[in-house]
């Protein structure tokens, strides 16, 4: 990782770098990072390197089909500044003990766990991205999707699951389904088993009927 | 302030004071989670406005859960030599009232639940409200003695809870805080080990493990580098006196964990606490804070040589990390799975170190056994289960919330007397104790007791404290069915009986609620039940036959009726 030629990225320069280097095989990927970061540097002649850099190396080099897979992976870039996971990766370190926490507040700056952040954990920190994908899948507190502009948590805990006997999970999940703003998750407890049936909405706990109310303004 | 010497708290204990008895009013508002959930914060927003724009001077102190969860949110308004009022279901226009009330020295009697003269705190003993022998305007409202909800309780744990302002570490010393870590810090370790094994205190997470044990043979592991970890993992659907507490009074878990790690000799502890639990998050992480930076966390401690940091590691919503070696593996940055014990956690556990896994509830009676002596401990409590219970009531019942009460109480009392009865009205059909791993015992056998030992012979287990209340409607097949199911979700899926095992039964279970079950489907589950409980590797697979199994015993007319 270090043989990379140092370059300060800008804007969604570096994500985007690090989504052509995910194209190529594994074996292979210390080399092209040299490579391909020497042209970047060179086009970039001493600045920040932009995203139309990145962009031109992959349209004059990279051949079919690979460059219409980046190309297009490109347009589907969150919309997230990659410098967030410098920062986080700074200040918590890089041994492994550390991956859950650094996942925790990408999520929490993020929203989500975009690809493109997991691959920029795993070149910066050396953790196998099969091992981040691990963690990130098992627990079910990640999420690597998008999620609306507004999130539902529907709790699944005894109490909620044996009080809600009008079916209020399920009709939270057709109205969800319906409003492509709005996200939901099931949850373990949350622990306010006195608000049963209990429902987080945007953070904030709300009981039975009155969790219904206010779904029905947000769609 | 850096606190050098056991004497510095004293003068902590002043600042602590004068924030609990301002001098002028002082009003507590409940505002842990569920408290937030029915509106407190329209009520603080209400309060805040509404002494601003009178211009009234009023301390305003934001506080956890004082287990009325039935009626919040509450308000506690107390006045200088004045009886403090509780009042209960307050809602955001009701503020102009109380305020009114304040001002003119009465009582708004529709809100007004109880009134506490003086209260019996478990460490500094008696506090008192109220100077004069007349309550004068007071007197219509009930003195809290004479509730029977509170009566039936005992508060030792929950001590400070919702009295206290969770945030300000000096109101915690001033009610008696940080003082069993002086008087711990003076004494060697192996005199707290005996303290605590001599107090018969046993591990509040489920299994009942003597915490002293466990200390002891950490303590005597080899190697020089020693763990500490907290587990605030309750994954168990239908509980949440863990997150109540920590929000609550999180101080004196962070008490209980440095006197362990004293004793023990470990430098490090870790905190795991669940990711649901946001608010007991950032409420303990500034409990740790503030105890850095007055000396009690950090390099010598308190002026002694002894130091210990503390980190906080957020969990990632699997159940299974509840089970200890699963728990690590999640602190080491890996999916928790469980590992094979032996070797136990106490010889190798954390980065292969020597490691002492408690619950929350376990390390926050530390400091209570240390302050009053293992023998007082000893006192409370039945035969083999000492101290106290915080339990979490919920379900089909009245008075839903976080209760305390001495081991050895029956679980009647708990569900009638505190719990209010079950709130349909309708008659009681089982109490689910012990989360999904646990059991749900029949109501003809309420008379059962709070206790590791009658709880584990009924079929279920007091594990760490949730009861779930069940009227006669509910049908025990489909509670076994959503617990079976909760079980096939949490596997991790390393070891087969439990991976496939209880994926089998949860299908069986759907074939019976289809209609389509026979007699010999019932002994097929039980017959299944058997080689998932000998072979799973952890507790969770161990343990996921019991829900069906324990409704297979007491509840057999349910499936029967599914059958014809």
């Amino acid at each position: 990782m270090s043989e990379a030629t140092a370059i300060t990225w800008s804007g969604k320069s570096e994500a985007m770098f690090e989504i052509m280097l995910g194209e190529v095989p594994e074996a292979m990927r210390g080399m092209f990072r040299g490579k391909l970061s020497a042209v970047i540097a060179q086009k970039a002649q001493g600045g920040p390197a932009a995203e139309d850099h990145v962009t031109a190396v992959v349209t004059e080099i990279v051949p079919e089909p690979f460059k219409s897979n980046i190309l297009k992976k490109f347009k589907e870039l969150g919309d997230f500044d990659i410098k967030v996971i410098d920062t986080i990766i700074e200040k918590h370190g890089t041994s492994q003990d550390k991956l859950m926490y650094i996942l925790h507040d990408i999520q929490d700056e993020v929203g989500y766990l975009p690809v493109e952040a997991l691959r920029a954990v795993c070149n910066k920190t050396g953790i196998h991205l099969s091992t981040i994908y691990n963690v990130a899948t098992f627990y079910k507190t990640f999420k690597l999707t998008r999620p609306g502009s507004h999130h539902v948590k529907v709790c699944c805990g005894t109490a909620c699951h044996l009080s809600d006997k009008n079916g209020l999970a399920r009709q939270i999940e057709d109205k969800v389904n319906a409003s492509p703003a709005v996200s939901m998750e099931k949850t373990l407890c949350m622990g306010c088993c006195d608000c049963s049936p209990a429902v987080e909405i945007d953070g904030r706990i709300y009981k039975g009927d009155e969790a219904k109310a206010k779904i029905a303004t947000l769609a | 302030m850096k606190l050098q010497t056991a004497k510095d708290l004293n003068k902590a204990k002043e600042q602590g004071n004068k924030t609990l008895f301002p001098g002028k009013v002082r009003i507590n508002v409940g505002m842990s989670t569920c408290c937030i959930a029915k509106g407190a914060d329209m009520v603080l927003n209400a309060l805040e406005y509404g002494l601003k724009s009178r211009a009234m001077d009023a301390e305003v102190a934001k506080v956890g859960c004082s287990g009325l969860c039935h009626m919040e949110p509450t308000i506690e308004i107390q006045q200088q030599g004045k009886p403090k009022i509780i009042y209960g279901n307050v809602k955001d226009q009701d503020v102009t009232r109380l305020l009114d009330a304040i001002a003119s020295d009465t009582v708004v009697e529709d809100l007004a639940f109880a009134r506490i003269d003086s209260e019996d705190h478990a460490l500094v003993g008696e506090i008192k409200y109220q100077y004069g022998a007349e309550a004068g305007a007071y007197a219509s409202v009930k003195p809290i003695g004479d509730i029977d909800f509170i009566k039936a309780q005992r508060k030792v744990l929950l001590r400070n809870a919702g009295s206290i302002n969770p945030e300000n570490i000096y109101e915690y010393i001033a009610r008696g805080g940080y003082e069993s870590l002086a008087k711990a810090l003076a004494m060697n370790s192996e005199a707290i080990i005996k303290d605590v094994i001599d107090s018969g205190l046993r591990g509040r997470g489920g299994g009942g493990f003597p915490a002293g044990l466990k200390w002891k043979a950490c303590r005597e592991a080899a190697g020089a580098e020693k763990y500490i970890i907290c587990n605030v993992s309750e994954g168990e659907p239908g509980i949440g006196m863990h997150r109540s507490f920590l929000e609550s009074d999180p101080h004196s878990v962070l008490e209980g964990i440095i006197i362990g790690g004293y004793a023990i000799g470990a430098s490090t502890a870790y905190v795991y606490i669940r990711d649901n639990y946001r608010l007991a998050l950032k409420r303990f992480q500034k409990a740790v804070d503030d105890a850095t930076e007055l000396g009690l966390l950090g390099d010598n401690i308190l002026g002694t040589s002894f130091g210990m940091t503390v980190k906080i590691k957020e969990g990632g919503g699997r159940f299974v990390c509840g089970e200890e070696t699963a728990l690590i593996a999640c602190i080491e940055g890996r999916i928790g799975e469980p590992c094979q014990r032996p070797p136990f956690p106490v010889e190798r556990g954390l980065f292969g170190k020597p490691t002492c896994i408690n619950n929350v509830e376990t390390w926050a009676n530390v400091p209570v056994i240390l302050a009053k002596g293992s023998a007082w401990f000893n006192s409370i409590g039945s035969a083999k289960s000492k101290g106290t219970k915080v339990l979490s009531l919920a379900g089909n019942i009245a008075r839903a919330g976080m209760i305390e009460v001495a081991m050895g109480t029956s679980l009647k009392d708990v569900v009638y007397t505190i719990g209010g009865g079950v709130a349909s009205g309708k008659k009681l059909k089982g109490i689910q104790t012990g989360g999904p791993s646990g059991g749900v015992i029949p109501a003809n056998m309420d008379t059962l007791t709070v206790d590791y030992d009658a709880l584990k012979g009924a079929g279920s287990m007091l594990g760490s404290g949730g009861m779930v209340i069940m009227d006669e409607d509910t049908d025990m097949v489909k509670v076994a069915r959503y617990f079976t199911d909760f079980f096939v979700q949490e596997s991790c899926g390393k070891c087969v009986p439990c991976r496939e095992g209880v994926c089998r039964m949860c299908a069986m279970l759907d074939v019976i609620i289809a209609g389509r079950g026979t007699a010999h489907d019932l002994s097929l589950l039980q017959e299944m039940s058997e080689p998932i409980i000998s072979a799973a590797a952890c507790a969770l697979g161990k343990t996921a036959p019991i829900p069906v199994l324990s409704s297979l015993k007491y509840f057999r007319d349910d499936y029967m009726a599914y059958i014809k």
